[in-house]
């Protein structure tokens, strides 16, 4: 009962956002539009978006500008549980916005690394994190190497992890990018869970020993599949970490010398028995259903809970890239049985 | 007083220049003028360019002085010129040696400490380095791994590799230690630490023993040259110890004579036919010229002239005070507000006067007055701190006026009052009604001190050769008359006199207002120019008007602002009365601690209220009518370089 007068006001606010998510029939409408502007105005009449998009001039109607809105629209909903979440909540939101943060880092990094002529053009993104964060994105926009870039980031909890990688000279963005990673996951894992009691930190493990397992699974593939990659390399990028694999397991996995033998062990994981999904996606379409599944069903046993917080954001980010995929596709010409596809994870 | 200053100009064959600054000028004071601007009759006037000599061992001399313990050492001021310069330029090359030396040793010293923290890292391995590095079957790799690096190595390496691991110790984000392998197995094991990014920390082979052995003979080594480096500071010290007294008279003489040097700044000199000759002017005290002349008469390379009556071509001259040694300390008050100019009255001894005595009628109390006396006399003679002194002499009349009040650290019961206690005594005065004596006498005296300041103002104007301040301002002769008429008035009235008649109340009081009135023209009447007025009738008798409401304002303030002397002398009773209230004294029982306490307190609040008080009387009640303080100080030239 505790669980359900506390969660009782969010949870109806997350049910009317619900409401406003895209459908699988929105995704085939937009499937078939033959313009990135047909798709735009399509997404004008849906209510997630009306009010973004309508603002919008009709100069900016492009991919990057509507990517942009989109954030916004996700960052939006962020603000709107946050305000309606209490103490607890408020603590787990929290570690939420810290993959915000990286993310944040990240499109930094590669700014400064790939010398990009095009400012830093952040200013939408200013608003939430002078509320939600230590960064600041007033100091992030003037750094022009990554030298500076690293050293705004003093006073954050991510200047430790990649003023070490600066100090070691000639760093390339994938050991920047790596050591970010690691640093969030690490303390993820280690440390901020701490923070959390209860129902959330329960919560908080499943899904994140679920994603990190997952995420090094992935990972693991890449590897073998595009890299080629010896075993002692494969262990310094994936994330020390396990949940539901074991050490020796991982091991048996890494060491596989092909990439079907690696598949066929990973069906004999945790994972492909407890969550079958047909293995004809993509692996990173088969972690996305995943977690979907995994949320979803959290948030179907125990509705009154953290879960439905998780549940929402996840699909509110899940909706954003798949809209991202979709306006690509549209620019690019795709058909709307390829479209599909791509939003599916099954190319055919 | 002020000293009468005269100015005079020296001169002689330009070689001469240092022993005048030496002989003489150290002996009179003197304040020298710029030599090639002010003496602006003579012609031909060049200034010297010369690079003092003395400067760069004035220099050495003060940083090996600095070098110098806190000892007192006498100053042995009998060397000659040039085994100073000798002197000073020996320690200074020895000084040098050392330094490079030490210099040396300290990079030395680096050099060891950093190959130390090199080694540091590995001290637990127990190993003999050297011979580890040679090992013929097996490789072994010193370095550090990221601690995360590490990890994975524990959790999914080590099982399988033929490595092993020892670990030295661990910082923050490193692991150090060296893993030792089979020479066939060292391509896959070094390529798998190169992917954990095993950092290789290359160790010289000439290490004997274990790290701990090594780095604590390099320690030892360090500590060695620390030990030489110190010795050498020693060496330092003795180097200069041995020369102290040399040294401080060293630089004791090179002031002088670098000061002296400096003197070419203000001279000039003069190029005639083969004959170079210095220029030195400024002013000096009249009593200091006659001495100076009559003692150069026989020196046969020095002139002297001295300008008598053409002050108006060298400017104002400085002022100099020169008071009885009651007096000196008063000066400090007057340079805070500004000297007197040539022509005016010095006031020293009419502020040390009224200061104290106001002073002590504000603050009278036996016990506590002789209590500033004691203390501040102390703390003028050992410090010389002015302050103190006045202080101290203030606390005379306190004492004085103690006696006069009857009180005696608040007490006013063990002595007598020999003339009222301010508190009670009261006096009855018509139109105004009974108020305490204190007050009444204190507007009189306020009065008083009103018309004495406004006739110093007229001696002042007189001195000036201002006839229009010393006649028609409010601060004159018009002011006096209107004052002195008023204050007589009020007295007559207060004592039941009968009043003045009318028509002399017209004459004199309004005789006065209209030369208040028409100063500026009547100015100009006296002094026979003939200036038009600048503005309109109207505005100048608008201006006129509030000129006038401005100066009966100022009449009026300042002599109510007398009162406060009365209002002083009442509130010390009545603070100490509390004070004695709070220590028990009435109920029979005193508490002694707060008695002393209070008495502090109140004596150090009081004095510090009333000393602020009094000063601002000065200032502003009595200064403001008769004193100008635009002089300038008198610096004499040997001072002035110290």
């Amino acid at each position: 009962m505790g669980n359900l007068m506390l969660y009782s006001g969010i949870v109806t606010k997350i049910r009317a956002m619900q409401s406003k998510l895209l459908t699988q029939k929105d995704f085939e409408d937009i499937a078939s539009c033959k313009s990135v502007l047909e798709a735009i105005e399509y997404l004008k009449g849906r209510p997630g978006y009306a009010e973004y998009l309508g603002e919008m001039d009709d100069s900016l109607y492009h991919r990057g500008s509507v990517e942009k809105v989109l954030y916004q629209s996700l960052f939006d909903d962020y603000s709107r549980i946050f305000r309606f979440a209490g103490i607890r909540q408020k603590k787990f939101l929290r570690l939420y916005w810290k993959r915000y943060e990286v993310d944040l880092i990240n499109y930094c990094l590669r700014i400064v690394f790939n010398h990009y002529a095009a400012p830093f053009d952040l200013e939408y993104k200013k608003r939430f994190f002078d509320r939600y964060s230590d960064i600041s994105i007033d100091r992030l926009i003037t750094s022009a190497n990554i030298n500076e870039l690293v050293d705004n980031l003093r006073g954050t909890e991510y200047y430790g992890a990649l003023s070490r990688i600066r100090d070691s000279e000639e760093a390339t963005l994938f050991d920047y990018d790596l050591a970010l990673d690691l640093y969030y996951f690490s303390v993820m894992w280690r440390k901020e869970r701490k923070l959390l009691t209860g129902q959330e930190k329960e919560m908080f493990l499943k899904d994140f020993g679920t994603k990190i397992d997952l995420l090094n699974l992935q990972w693991v593939y890449r590897a073998k599949k595009y890299y080629h990659m010896l075993a002692p390399d494969i262990y310094a990028l994936t994330i020390p970490y396990h949940y539901r694999i074991r050490v020796d397991e991982f091991k048996a996995l890494v060491d596989t010398p092909t990439v079907e033998e690696f598949e066929h062990k990973v069906a004999k994981t945790y994972y492909a028995k407890r969550y079958e999904i047909a293995d004809s996606g993509t692996i990173e379409r088969r972690y996305k259903d995943i977690l979907k599944h995994l949320y979803v069903t959290d948030r179907r046993r125990d509705p009154y809970s953290i879960a439905t917080i998780n549940a929402y954001l996840f699909l509110k980010e899940d909706e954003i890239d798949k809209l991202t995929t979709a306006l690509e596709c549209i620019r690019y010409g795709l058909s709307r049985g390829d479209t599909l596809g791509y939003l599916g994870g099954v190319v055919k | 007083m002020i000293v009468k200053m005269k100015f005079l100009s020296i001169s002689g064959p330009r070689t001469d220049i240092d022993r005048v600054c030496e002989v003489y000028l150290s002996k009179y004071e003197m304040q020298l003028e710029n030599a090639v601007t002010e003496l602006k009759t003579t012609d031909n006037l060049l200034p010297f360019a010369e690079v003092n000599p003395y400067k760069d061992p004035l220099a050495k001399a003060e940083q090996f002085a600095g070098l110098l313990p806190d000892k007192e050492y006498r100053a042995n001021l009998n060397v000659k010129k040039d085994e100073i310069l000798t002197l000073i330029r020996d320690i200074n090359h020895r000084y040098l040696e050392l330094l490079e030396e030490k210099e040396l040793l300290t990079k030395k010293k680096e050099e060891l400490q950093e190959s130390a923290s090199v080694l540091e890292p590995f001290r637990p391995l127990e190993l003999d380095i050297g011979k580890a590095l040679k090992y013929q079957y097996m490789q072994i790799r010193f370095g550090r791994i990221g601690i995360d690096y590490y990890r994975r190595l524990e959790k999914y390496l080590f099982g399988d590799l033929n490595v092993l691991f020892f670990e030295g110790t661990r910082s923050e984000n490193y692991v150090y230690g060296c893993y030792v392998t089979a020479n066939a197995d060292v391509s896959k094991v070094d390529s798998v630490f190169n992917s954990l990014h095993f950092e290789r920390i290359q160790l010289e082979g000439g290490y004997m023993g274990t790290p701990e052995a090594a780095c604590g003979s390099l320690l030892q080594d360090v500590e060695d040259t620390q030990r030489k480096i110190e010795e050498i500071d020693q060496e330092i010290e003795n180097l200069v110890n041995s020369h102290a007294s040399e040294l401080l008279g060293a630089r004791k003489r090179l002031e002088r004579m670098s000061a002296n040097f400096d003197v070419r700044k203000k001279a000039a000199r003069i190029e005639e036919e083969d004959l170079e000759s210095y220029i030195l002017c400024g002013w000096m005290g009249e009593e200091d010229v006659d001495a100076f002349v009559k003692e150069a008469e026989k020196d046969s390379r020095v002139f002297i002239m001295v300008e008598e009556n053409r002050e108006k071509y060298f400017g104002n001259p400085p002022t100099k005070l020169k008071n009885p040694r009651f007096f000196k300390p008063f000066e400090m008050f007057i340079k805070m507000y500004g000297l007197p100019a040539h022509n005016e009255l010095d006031p020293t001894m009419f502020v040390a006067l009224t200061y104290t005595f106001i002073f002590g009628a504000m603050f009278g109390d036996v016990g506590q007055g002789l209590c500033l006396f004691v203390f501040g006399g102390l703390l003028y003679l050992t410090k010389k701190v002015n302050l103190a002194g006045i202080i101290s002499i203030a606390g005379v009349f306190s004492a004085f006026f103690g006696f006069m009040f009857g009180s005696i650290f608040g007490f006013e019961d063990i002595i007598e009052a020999r003339w009222l206690r301010p508190a009670e005594a009261m006096t009855n005065l018509p139109f105004i009604g009974q108020l305490n004596t204190v007050f009444v006498i204190a507007i009189a005296f306020g009065m008083a001190l009103n018309l004495l300041v406004m006739a110093f103002n007229i001696l002042n104007a007189a001195k000036a050769h201002d006839l229009e301040n010393m006649l028609f301002s409010h601060n004159g002769l018009a002011g006096l008359v209107f004052y002195g008429f008023l204050v007589l008035t009020i007295v007559l009235y207060m004592t039941g006199h009968t009043l003045p008649g009318n028509i002399m109340l017209i004459l004199f009081l309004g005789g006065p207002v209209l030369c208040f009135v028409f100063k500026e023209p009547l100015g100009n009447l006296v002094r026979k120019k003939k200036e038009k007025m600048k503005e309109s009738k109207g505005m100048f008798l608008v201006q006129a008007f509030f000129e006038l409401f401005e100066t009966m304002l100022s009449y009026f303030s300042n002599t109510l602002s007398y009162v406060r002397i009365g209002a002083f002398a009442v509130s010390h009773a009545a603070m100490m009365e509390v004070v004695l209230m709070l220590s028990g004294v009435p109920e029979g029982h005193t508490n002694w601690v707060i008695m002393v306490f209070g008495n502090i307190l109140v004596c150090g609040l009081e004095g510090l209220v009333v000393g602020i008080q009094v000063l601002r009387l000065e200032y502003y009640e009595m200064f403001s009518r008769f004193y100008k303080g635009s002089g300038r100080e008198f610096q004499p030239f040997n001072e002035q370089s110290k």
